[in-house]
């Protein structure tokens, strides 16, 4: 599977089981975002701890699925970025865009 | 075969189940899949029914090779719009030549279309990137760009010269790759387009002011929804010899400081082009003087692939592009220096020199 997906508490916990996270993954990927973001309020956090590397095609994945979930009146985090991928999000002020949490149970707690 | 493969100039991964071939192509698609008909479990017929059910494999040329001679396997392979189906026993420089006529067939059918869609959008005048350079009073603005795979891509340069004393100079990467980029990267482009001409003949000169115009515009295109763009905008002024600048979650801009010879970053607080209301966007100027060069990038610069391995890099391309400016190096030389064979491309790759004259 490249993407998992658990619910809990009425969060949606994705976790993204690629380690090169790119153009081939990124539709597939949108659309699953969108399968679980259906609901009113929808609450998702995806955990990115095994991506390595992620490409522009797959951050418009993310930030498509993020203003959906936008007007879905939901939230959307993201957790345990690896160093690299982070240090990306930052040069191009993407972690202004998204909510970014060190663990899952901290970008849970916020999404409670 | 792993081996004579390898030796031959291939890069290989290998699979001892259908199960564990199909987990190997959830990561990486091959440009070729040789199978053997008798695996353990699901054998190698089953394995091309699955390929042929999902989209993104199922044109992948594929290619049975085994010991079976039956006439009836070979037609039940080719039924399955294999390719070829080889014995097991073929002379080893036969199957390597057998490989790479494929190989070379599928990439030249490939160019032919690449270049007939290139050819149709040069007739409707979509041209996503300038012929050539510019040259100006005491400015001289060149440029490298080169496609991922030689499709064309999402990312944008543009040269807008409003009289004797202004010019634009754009940067613009739309989020993804290929022909889906690509499409939308002509949309961006008129829009920006439009928004430099209208506010410029409202008097409007500052690039902050020009980005949110376009930034409003995006953002209420039905159009391109879902689709997001980053955008380093430049404002040349030629008489007084300043620069000003712009960006929407753009990779920093280089100054090159040919006194200290020594690289300065320049990060903008702006984000990405068509997501909020606000874009925040603001207004630096980039003091510059005689000889100094400021560089514009797409992520593709600073994106590669080495050992096999894909990474991102800012560090590493400053660290080069500063090295080879302290022996003057000229840009032409920079760009095949950076982008060698030994860093495989990964995405679209632009960059920008402005070089103060």
């Amino acid at each position: 599977m490249k993407f998992t997906v658990q619910e809990k508490d009425g969060i949606h916990l994705i976790t993204v089981q690629l380690t090169e996270a790119g153009l081939n993954h990124s539709d597939e990927f949108k659309a699953f975002l969108n399968e679980h973001s259906q609901n009113e309020h929808p609450k998702l956090v995806i955990n990115l701890a095994k991506v390595e590397y992620m490409d522009s095609s797959f951050i418009g994945a993310l930030v498509a699925g993020l203003k959906n979930v936008l007007s879905n009146q939901g939230e959307m985090a993201l957790a345990c970025i690896q160093k690299d991928v982070l240090a990306l999000f930052e040069l191009t002020r993407l972690d202004k865009v998204f909510k970014i949490y060190n663990t899952e149970e901290e970008a849970i707690n916020h999404l409670k | 075969m792993k081996k004579l493969l390898e030796n031959a100039g291939f890069s290989c991964l290998s699979a001892l189940s259908v199960d564990q071939a199909l987990k190997l192509m959830n990561e990486q698609q091959p440009d070729l899949i040789i199978s053997d008909i008798e695996m353990p479990n699901k054998d190698g017929f089953a394995f091309r029914e699955i390929l042929l059910a999902d989209k993104k494999l199922k044109d992948i040329p594929f290619l049975f090779l085994t010991a079976h001679h039956d006439d009836f396997f070979i037609q039940k392979g080719l039924d399955l719009k294999a390719i070829d189906y080889i014995a097991k026993n073929i002379p080893q420089n036969q199957l390597v030549s057998k490989i790479n006529n494929i190989l070379n067939t599928v990439q030249e059918q490939k160019d032919k279309s690449i270049s007939e869609l290139k050819t149709v959008a040069e007739r409707l005048n979509l041209k996503s990137v300038p012929a050539k350079g510019l040259k100006l009073k005491n400015f001289e603005v060149i440029f490298y760009h080169k496609p991922y795979q030689n499709y064309p891509g999402g990312d944008f340069i543009d040269f807008i010269k409003i009289d004797e004393r202004f010019t634009f100079i754009v940067l613009g990467d739309v989020m993804g790759k290929k022909w889906g980029a690509w499409f939308f990267s002509f949309t961006f482009l008129s829009y920006i387009r439009a928004a430099i001409r209208l506010c410029v003949f409202d008097g409007n000169l500052s690039v902050s002011e020009i980005m949110q115009r376009i930034n409003q515009v995006i953002l209420a295109d039905d159009f391109l929804d879902d689709t997001y763009a980053t955008l380093s905008l430049i404002l040349i002024d030629d008489e007084q010899g300043r620069i000003a600048y712009a960006g929407a979650s753009d990779l920093p801009l280089l100054l090159y400081n040919n006194e200290t010879r020594k690289i300065k970053q320049y990060t903008s607080k702006g984000l990405l082009l068509g997501f909020f209301e606000d874009g925040k966007y603001t207004e630096q100027q980039i003091e510059n003087e005689t000889k100094d060069q400021l560089f514009l990038l797409s992520d593709g610069v600073i994106d590669f692939e080495q050992q096999g391995v894909k990474k991102t890099d800012i560090n590493l391309f400053i660290n080069k592009l500063e090295g080879l400016l302290q022996k003057n190096t000229e840009f032409n030389q920079i760009t095949s220096e950076i982008f060698n064979q030994e860093k495989y491309q990964v995405d679209d790759c632009s960059l920008i020199c402005i070089k103060r004259l």
